[in-house]
């Protein structure tokens, strides 16, 4: 009998773990995290030791090509043969080896040892070339110069036909991101083995930058069926399955036949999978990985203390971007000086040393300066809450009142909870499943929202959360000047269109569309025995492994 | 069968002291006297029955014989050797020679153990008989030897009766061919009916193989019809012993008259009377354990002859005609 | 016997059917859908909704179950609805190594255990007993997953001597697998042996006061013959019931442990399907670990027959 209670009660207990299980973490992959811009060594600005230097990485040599025309890579010279072996905690899990199958960023980190993209980012978000040496473009389309002499891993040779196969397969196959990102390419035209013109149905501005992620990632088209299991491309490593093992760890060898030797100079590369952060520092400070991503930032200063290296890129901004601009659930939004009251009741500083320990960087709107889309001629959205108690009195608003949904009960959502109370302004959190904000944001339930702005390009980012059809515009808000400027923007080359998008990012801002808080930093710690590095531009916890190279 | 043998046990002064435990830490430990000032004899080959109430002593006298408790002071002479200073193997050797009975076949045979186990474990701890067919020979004469059929070798004891059971214990005491046996109550936890079948197996034994008998029991009949001698216990003291004959027909301990008169017996109105006479004792019988601590003689509170000098001192034993001694200060007055 | 074990394993089932209807709609209650997973960033209520259709996860309920339900009874447990993996590849991956884990962990807190135990309760209010008995209390109150984190500090990050995380397979390297496996085995191991020491001595003092051992002891059996022959198989029996429980305890304490250790077993496994809402993967594993508690108690039952003769025939 108590044997069969036994049993009883270890089902039951089953289940109250598989409840607590769901309800209470975060899912691993649905929260649409998403990265900023400027590669830098990491300070915190305002943080105690705000003078530790950090990075010792050397910067990888990339080609700084201008964004219209790619330039050459410099010429090879002779390097040494690949050696070593770098382990790195990777954070997440990989659902798929087929680029084109996946969605999240993160992946990036693995994609980008076995597959080459047509262009590269650097790390502020400009193209550089990758497979392709050079690129002209045009409204409706974009002609590729492509490298000579590159070979996949099974032996196959990149060539144009290579490219356009890949292209329509990502445009017709790919999973929904993908093809709404390549949906604009009507056809691809082989000019001869090392050029392709791209047709498109109309000007779609961030192509390029979706073409150096997973959408442009060229997979052996002899693989195209299998690449989701076993990943053939045209990078510096090579997918060793026979040591790789699902969800555990995943080993990468170098390509003997990789076009450019000098980016190659590591031997192996595994990827252990690490989802716990305390394990995976524990594994870094024990020896057994040599690079773990930071997802805390308070952990960064005895990282440095302990010899650690720090490598950063900010990633996407965190706003709260007003939905309801109607005034539809809340009439007091329709009044832009209740929105930019908001913007004003906030100190974004304190906000940043509280919530991450100092490392971030304040800003009140999308872009960063040295991005594509800074705007210069903001104006002064910073903390100041009397201005903010004079806004809200000048519109008549008094004991202001909203809720937004919350995956959880989030530091800087409390904290940014105390700076409105501080003016008078109730902002209440609705706790909802995680990983759901943006769909429950994108229902049209909810005023407001705080979401990163995940968006790698201001163009993007635009269409999705100010223009009339944007998916992020659940009220179909429609500002007829705004549309009509990024109308004109998308048409224009991407030199002649900044000003443009910059006067986009500027009036998102400054009508309050959306109030900008910070940026959060992408934290790498590296052991100091790894030389370079850099953190990808909007890809979180991707560390770019290219050139980079390990002592014994 | 009678007291003219030498004897073969020489208990001289027994005394066995616990200290409880302590229920709080600052309460101070109170010591229990289970076993004062005791002392008796046992002729080889004879029965010395032990009679008194629970906790009265009688146990723990037998435990102190088999060494499962050590006495506070005297001595236990067995065969003429001392037991409580046995050491090492002489320990195992005394096994040998005496083995016990307990009250209770239910929980004195392991329940994971077949019969054949329980016996066989004896003979080959004691005769160095291995496991196996040889063995299991040996242990299925011992069945026959307490009238049990072979077949029994392979049940556990609790696919036993009662009776059977206490059988299994004896024939487990019989495996190592003891010259004593103590035997703890070991009919009353059985049906009245089997008693005497037990009672009567342990006569053959002893009347086949001359085994001594050191028997406790509460049953007065039953102790009558086994033993040569007997003694009665109360608060600790041995306050009575005799030749059967003499204690059953002329008891000079008032307690051990009082024990008498609890015998059933077949007059109705003798009967009523003797109800009556031990509702009184059951009565004073609750408050007597906390004052076996005061001085004097334990019996005081229920003794109808009590006198000053009972609140006093512990009378010293005293011959009693027709065989014995007696501890009451009143005898022969 | 075999009778035994056969209405054992048959009782199982509809024990496993209602499981499996719980458990499926506790994960369709919990918000959030596969798709919303399997897109990501791209996850806005048209895709979502379209993903959720082409899946069928917006079928009626009983068709979704029945479906799968389907499915299992000819023996196929399906694929996971993030990966396309088959579940029983998945699985067939991941128990080897909470096995590995339970296996060793259970060896360690039962000797452990056991032994401490055994001497203790052999010599009340010593000095060793009431030693063992101080340890043993702190640690029941000792949570795993702290331990392992000391663990990990002490022997990984500070002396380097043994992995802070990873898993080497056992056919791999049979030296890498246990020292990938020694700091989890202490982890999971020593909290539930602090139990079954409680448990053992306990027992082993009640047991050494039974009639039958003060029996046994009068016809002179004593020392180890006495304690081993006699006691200990008695005492068994509850300890018995307590490992049992530990065991069932040891693989919802793998869940933590394996995530501080980054070990891919079963519990990783089933928080990351519950996670991303993997139904076929969660079912799978409930069906795998359900069936794993069912056969462990099976066990405990064969043992307390083993050790109580009563039981065999009752």
């Amino acid at each position: 009998m108590l044997v069969r209670t036994g049993m009883h009660l270890s089902v039951v207990l089953l289940f109250f773990a598989l409840l607590l299980a769901g309800c209470g973490g975060a899912p691993v992959a649905t929260a649409p995290t998403a990265p900023a811009a400027t590669q830098a060594p990491v300070t915190p600005t305002s943080a105690p030791n705000a003078t530790a230097p950090t990075a010792t990485g050397v910067p990888t040599p990339k080609a700084t090509a201008p964004t219209a025309t790619g330039v050459p890579t410099p010429k090879a010279t002779v390097a040494a043969a690949p050696h070593g072996t770098l382990r790195f905690g990777f954070l997440n899990r990989f659902l798929t080896w087929d680029p084109h199958q996946e969605q999240r960023p993160i992946a990036i980190m693995g994609y980008q040892l076995v597959y080459d993209a047509l262009v590269n980012e650097d790390s502020n978000g400009g193209i550089v070339p990758g497979l392709a040496t050079a690129w002209t473009q045009t409204a409706t389309s974009v002609e590729f110069t492509l490298r000579e002499g590159v070979v996949f891993h099974d032996g196959t040779s990149f060539d144009a036909a290579a490219a356009k196969a890949n292209l329509l397969h990502a445009r017709d196959n790919g999973a929904p991101t993908i093809k709404q990102q390549l949906t604009a390419i009507e056809d691809v035209a082989v000019i001869d083995a090392t050029h392709i013109r791209l047709k498109l149905t109309k000007p779609v501005p961030d192509l390029l930058n979706n073409l150096a992620r997973m959408a442009g990632m060229m997979i052996s088209p002899t693989s195209f069926a299998t690449a989701k299991e076993l990943p053939v491309g045209t990078g510096p490593w090579v997918f060793n399955a026979a040591e790789s093992k699902a969800d555990a760890q995943y080993v990468f060898d170098a390509f003997p036949r990789f076009w450019d030797p000098q980016q190659q100079q590591l031997q192996r590369i595994v990827l252990l999978i690490l989802p716990d952060q305390t394990s995976a520092l524990n594994a870094l400070r024990s020896g057994e990985i040599d690079a773990a991503p930071v997802t805390n930032p308070s952990n960064v200063a005895q990282l440095q203390a302990e010899g650690y290296a720090i490598l950063a890129n900010d990633l996407s901004p965190l706003g709260l971007q007003i939905l309801d601009r109607n005034g539809t659930i809340v009439p007091a939004f329709a009044d832009k000086r209740v929105r930019l009251a908001l913007s004003y009741a906030i100190d974004r500083q304190t906000l940043i040393d509280t919530v991450l320990s100092g490392y971030g960087k304040a800003t009140t709107q999308r872009s960063k300066p040295g991005q594509y889309g800074y705007a210069n001629d903001i104006v002064d959205l910073n903390y100041n809450p009397a201005r903010a108690r004079a806004l809200l009195a000048e519109a008549g608003v008094q004991n202001l009142e909203f809720s937004i949904p919350s995956g959880g009960v989030l530091p800087e959502a409390e904290a940014i909870v105390g700076f409105f109370k501080a003016v008078g302004v109730t902002m209440k959190l609705e706790i909802v499943a995680p990983g759901t904000v943006v769909q429950e944001a994108a229902s049209g339930k909810w005023p407001a929202v705080i979401v990163p702005l995940s968006e790698p390009h201001i163009a993007t980012f635009i269409a999705n959360r100010v223009l009339k059809t944007g998916s992020m515009n659940p009220f179909r808000i429609e500002e007829p000047d705004l549309e009509a400027l990024a109308a004109k923007a998308r048409t224009l080359p991407p030199a002649e269109a900044e000003p443009l998008w910059a006067q986009l990012s500027r009036e998102t801002a400054q009508r309050g569309i959306i109030v900008n808080f910070y940026t959060t930093p992408s934290l790498i710690a590296t052991s100091p025995k790894v030389k370079g590095g850099t953190v990808g531009y909007f890809k979180p916890s991707v560390l770019e492994l290219r050139g980079v190279a390990i002592e014994d | 069968m009678s007291a003219h043998q030498p004897p073969f046990v020489h208990v001289q002064n027994l005394q066995v002291t616990f200290t409880s435990r302590r229920r709080l830490p600052w309460q101070t430990a109170q010591p229990i006297h289970a076993v004062r000032e005791v002392s008796f004899t046992i002729g080889g080959g004879s029965t010395f029955g032990l009679v008194g109430e629970t906790g009265s002593g009688k146990s723990t006298i037998a435990r102190a014989i088999l060494r499962l408790v050590q006495p506070t002071r005297g001595t236990i002479l067995v065969g003429g050797r001392e037991v409580t200073t046995l050491q090492g193997r002489e320990v195992l050797g005394y096994r040998r020679q005496v083995q016990a009975i307990f009250q209770n076949p239910y929980a004195s045979l392991n329940p994971s153990h077949m019969v054949g186990e329980i016996i066989g474990e004896l003979l080959t701890r004691h005769r160095g008989v291995r496991p196996g067919s040889t063995r299991d020979k040996l242990a299925g004469e011992l069945l026959a030897q307490v009238s049990m059929s072979q077949d029994l070798l392979d049940r556990f004891p609790y696919e036993l009766s009662g009776g059977q059971r206490q059988r299994v214990a004896i024939a487990r005491a019989l495996a190592v061919e003891p010259q004593m046996i103590i035997c703890d109550e070991p009919t009353s936890a059985l049906d009245v009916s089997i008693q005497g079948q037990v009672i009567n197996l342990l006569m053959d034994i002893q009347e086949q193989k001359g085994v001594t008998y050191l028997f406790i029991g509460h049953n007065l009949s039953i102790v009558r019809n086994i033993s040569a001698v007997v003694g009665v216990m109360y608060g600790g003291y041995l306050v009575e012993s005799g030749p059967t004959q003499r204690v059953y027909a002329e008891p000079t301990h008032p307690y051990t008259r009082m024990l008498l008169a609890s015998i059933p017996v077949p007059d109705v109105a003798r009967q009523r009377e003797r109800v009556a006479q031990r509702r009184r004792f059951e009565h004073a019988e609750e408050t007597t354990h906390a004052l076996h601590r005061l001085g004097g003689c334990p019996f005081q509170h229920r003794c109808p002859l009590t006198q000053a000098i009972c609140r006093q001192t512990m009378p010293a034993p005293t011959p009693v005609a027709g065989g014995g001694e007696v501890r009451c200060h009143f005898h022969g007055s | 016997m075999r009778w035994f074990v056969f209405s054992r394993l048959l009782s199982l089932l509809p024990l496993l059917f209602m499981l499996s209807v719980l458990v499926f709609l506790m994960l369709h209650m919990i918000p959030g859908s596969a798709a919303g997973v399997i897109l990501a960033e791209a996850a806005t209520l048209e895709n979502v909704a379209a993903l959720e259709r082409q899946m069928g996860l917006r079928d009626p309920l009983i068709m979704q179950y029945g479906r799968w339900i389907g499915r299992v009874l000819q023996g196929d447990l399906g694929v996971s609805l993030i990966n396309g993996r088959s579940v029983v590849a998945t699985i067939r991956d991941r128990l080897p190594v909470t096995l590995s884990m339970a296996a060793g962990a259970l060896s360690v807190s039962v000797i452990i255990g056991l032994s401490v135990g055994l001497l203790a309760g052999m010599r009340p209010g010593s000095l060793f007993d009431r030693l063992a008995l101080a340890v043993a209390s702190l640690g029941l109150a000792i949570p795993a997953f702290w331990l392992a984190l000391l663990l990990v500090a002490k022997f990984a990050v500070e002396l380097h001597w043994l992995p802070a995380v990873g898993y080497t397979p056992l056919e791999k390297s049979l030296t890498g697998w246990l020292r990938s496996l020694v700091l989890p085995w202490l982890a999971l191991g020593l909290p539930s042996s602090a139990m079954i020491v409680h448990q053992m001595r306990s027992a082993l003092r009640t047991t050494m006061q039974a009639p039958y051992i003060q029996a046994a002891r009068a016809t002179g059996i004593d020392g180890w013959a006495l304690i081993v022959h006699h006691a200990l198989r008695n005492a068994m029996i509850p300890v018995v019931t307590v490992i049992g429980f530990e065991l069932t305890h040891l693989i919802g304490g793998a869940f933590i442990v394996e995530r501080v250790f980054a070990l891919p077993g079963m519990g990783s496994l089933a928080t990351t399907a519950v996670l991303e809402h993997d139904l076929p993967l969660v079912q799978g594993v409930v069906l795998v670990t359900a069936c794993l508690v069912v056969f462990v108690n099976l066990l405990v039952d064969l043992c307390y027959g083993w050790l109580d003769p009563r039981i065999r025939t009752a």
